[in-house]
């Protein structure tokens, strides 16, 4: 298959030499037309690579290439070829939303009859027609992000960067915004997508790369990446607000056939081969340590067992 | 190129739609101006204000009946509330007096006054032209040496200095009068002199220019070696510049804090990962920056003189003065933006840092009485070239005379420009 990225042990250390090393050689190639997912908890050095591979910051070592443009040596090529959704909302809020997009696509080298075209097209697209003219920061969080992503598809590019885009909003929004994402690949998008929510990897996603500690440390397609956990369930627990979720935890690791636990906030999440038979000792286990639970959710193999069996932690932890 | 101007263009919307900015920017500096015109010109109750007692030294260096006319004015009962006149010997010692800022002002009255104001050929005891008598008006000068700290006192000092030549003048010229006689008339005993001052104005505007010739003309000297002609409020002359140029360098740094500002949103990272070069984008930040602070200093110096009334002088000369100005203050701005890390650093220090300059450069009290080591120290600053140039055209001066400040401001915005660049490349080198 025909790579349109090809990452290359990829190195960046802030304020080197003794400064946080953010991303620790990372390699992996992105293909023409895929949807391809970085897959971390917060911290994991996901924006980190987005920003090297974009241009916004130079790698202490390593190389890659975009559409066969090197981001060290010809970044001005790379970003032509490139559309980029920031995790923040990068817009100016006192301009409106369609002075916002004439001027992203001048400095996208746009311009004339065929610029104002595509900017009424664009906002068609996310929904935003009816307040083209409105200042951006009379929008609601939501409004936002669909124009913020406008940006980022303005120009058509070939290979379109998403960093979180679905982080803070509303569910219809983020359903919205999924969407979107599928729509565009659809038609030809290339798109690298970088989430630490394992249900937006998992719907979009065809390939992923799950890193941790700027550090790939699995890639491949969903299924390939399941079976690095074999045929192991989740077993979620949700427990009452401030229950102690690390007691029942230590407890939970001396259940016969519970392989790895984790515990953040007011959940648990087990990995086990058979979660039905493991369940009546779980629910024992929390009684006899006063802990209420108040739901439980079982699921096969998926990629935040993945993560759970590589780390020990849950994605959210 | 083409970029760099979507960016100013961008850029500039932005900030003149900021309307609380725009306030500061534009209606604080004649707010200030006006208080500053009412704390140091005498509507405040300054010490150096007051209406009575004004120190006044007067050195007459002529020996006729002139020159004693006018220093017995000054001497006089009738002003003795007015005025606290001392009588010094030599020009030297009035100069030194108003130096040290006893003396809101020195009369000096030249050598030969009375002679020369009475040429030969001129019947002094008839008070008229003798037939066939040869002789030209020749003009002298009664120098009025002023102290800035006294600026109303000092005013009023050259008002009754300029009555008294008026007097003098209107009466010789038109021949009617020997001096015996202008004595003996009245005119020129200290009411007569405070009648005259009341209506000087009004007679000034009638006679224009094909009224008589004057033959006496006052000569105004400022401490700190400023001379001038003008009727201008010297309060409302100094402070206006003074505040504009301060506000100048306030909204230079509004500039400075929209690199920062798109720094901590994010549109700085989101442009630099479009396919425009970083010095199209800082670019077109700096003509925004240069534009804007030239339309503000162009708001300020308009509306001052629509306002006050206050003439800046040569067209011409002020704006070559205004265009090297907002240009070194723009790269001032853009040298900050190198150096700070934060728009936080930008509140502090870089604030800090203008309203050190503002004050040494003399934009809240004059230079004049500063210690001369603090006055070179003002001399770093783009302020004071700025202001001594303002204040030279203000009170006359042309082109020619404002090429060092020109030439220096230049310098500065070169230099400061450099050291922006060099601040950027370091900040962009991540």
């Amino acid at each position: 298959m025909n790579s349109l990225v090809k990452v290359r042990d990829l190195v960046k250390r802030y304020n080197p030499p003794n400064g946080v090393l953010a991303v620790d050689g990372v390699s992996f190639d992105i293909h023409e037309g895929e949807i391809f997912s970085l897959l971390g908890p917060n911290g994991a050095g996901k924006t980190t690579t987005i920003s090297m591979l974009s241009c916004l910051l130079k790698p202490t070592a390593g190389d890659a290439t975009v559409a066969g443009h090197s981001i060290t040596r010809r970044p001005m090529e790379v970003k032509k070829v490139i559309g980029v959704v920031p995790q923040d909302v990068a817009l100016y809020p006192t301009l409106s939303a369609r002075n916002n997009l004439l001027f992203w696509g001048r400095m996208y080298n746009m311009g004339g009859g065929a610029l104002k075209a595509r900017v009424a097209e664009i906002l068609e697209q996310v929904g935003l027609s009816e307040r083209a003219k409105s200042k951006v920061e009379t929008y609601s969080g939501g409004m936002k992000r669909r124009l913020n992503i406008a940006v980022g598809l303005l120009h058509k590019p070939r290979l379109l960067f998403m960093d979180e885009p679905t982080v803070g909003i509303d569910p219809q929004s983020r359903r919205n915004i999924l969407n979107m994402v599928k729509d565009l690949n659809r038609q030809g998008m290339t798109v690298l997508y970088t989430t630490h929510y394992m249900e937006e990897a998992q719907e979009l996603s065809d390939r992923v790369g799950i890193i941790d500690h700027g550090q790939i440390i699995a890639l491949g397609t969903q299924a390939e990446l399941t079976q690095v956990v074999g045929e192991h369930d989740s077993l979620r627990l949700h427990l009452d607000e401030g229950a102690d979720a690390e007691g029942l935890a230590a407890a939970l690791r001396n259940v016969p056939t519970v392989l790895e636990v984790s515990a953040a906030d007011s959940e648990i999440v087990l990995l086990t081969p058979e979660a039905e038979e493991v369940l009546p000792g779980v629910i024992t286990a929390a009684n006899q340590l006063g802990v209420r639970v108040r739901s439980v959710d079982i699921q096969e193999p998926n990629l935040e067992a993945v993560f759970l069996h590589l780390t020990g932690r849950a994605l959210r932890d | 190129m083409k970029k760099a101007l979507y960016v100013a263009w961008k850029d500039t919307r932005i900030r003149l739609a900021d309307r609380g900015a725009l306030i500061f920017l534009l209606l604080t500096p004649f707010a200030l101006t006006l208080i500053m015109g009412a704390a140091f010109g005498g509507l405040g109750g300054s010490d150096n204000s007051g209406l009575g007692d004004i120190p006044v030294a007067v050195v007459n260096l002529d020996d006729g009946e002139l020159g004693q006319a006018l220093a017995d004015v000054f001497a006089s009962d009738d002003l003795g509330d007015l005025f606290d006149t001392q009588i010094k010997t030599t020009e030297a010692d009035a100069r030194s007096a108003v130096d040290e800022d006893d003396f809101a002002a020195a009369v000096i009255i030249p050598p030969d006054f009375t002679g020369t104001i009475m040429p030969a050929g001129f019947d002094i005891s008839q008070g008229m032209v003798l037939p066939g008598g040869d002789f030209e008006f020749e003009t002298m000068n009664i120098t009025v040496y002023t102290n800035p700290t006294w600026p109303i006192s000092a005013n009023i000092v050259r008002a009754v200095a300029e009555a008294f030549a008026w007097q003098v003048s209107s009466s010789v010229v038109g021949g009617h009068l020997s001096i015996e006689q202008l004595l003996n008339s009245g005119k020129l005993n200290p009411a007569g002199i405070m009648s005259y001052v009341q209506s000087m104005a009004e007679r000034l505007q009638e006679q224009g220019e094909s009224g008589f010739r004057q033959l006496i003309t006052l000569r105004q000297e400022s401490l700190g070696g400023q001379e001038t002609g003008s009727d201008t409020d010297w309060i409302i002359a100094y402070y206006a510049p003074s505040m504009a140029i301060m506000f100048l360098s306030f909204g230079v740094t509004f500039g400075t804090r929209t690199i920062l500002e798109e720094e901590r949103t994010g549109t700085l990272g989101r442009l630099l990962t479009t396919p425009t070069s970083a010095a199209s984008i800082l670019g077109g930040k700096l003509i925004s920056t240069f534009l804007v602070g030239l339309l503000q200093f162009g708001v300020l110096v308009g509306a001052s003189s629509a306002i006050f009334g206050l003439s800046w002088g040569q067209p011409l000369a002020v704006m070559l003065l205004s265009l090297a100005l907002v240009a070194a203050m723009t790269s001032l701005g853009m040298a900050m933006a190198g150096l700070v890390r934060s728009e936080e650093q930008v509140n502090t220090w870089g604030v800090a840092v203008l309203l050190v300059f503002s004050a040494v450069s003399g934009n809240f009290i004059p230079r004049f009485g500063f210690p001369d080591w603090l006055k070179t120290l003002g001399m770093i600053t783009p302020n004071a070239w700025a202001l001594e140039g303002f204040t030279k055209l203000g009170t006359g001066g042309a082109l020619g005379d404002v090429q060092a400040e020109i030439v220096a401001l230049a310098i500065m915005a070169v230099v400061l420009f450099a050291i922006g660049v060099i601040g950027f490349r370091r900040r962009m080198a991540v």
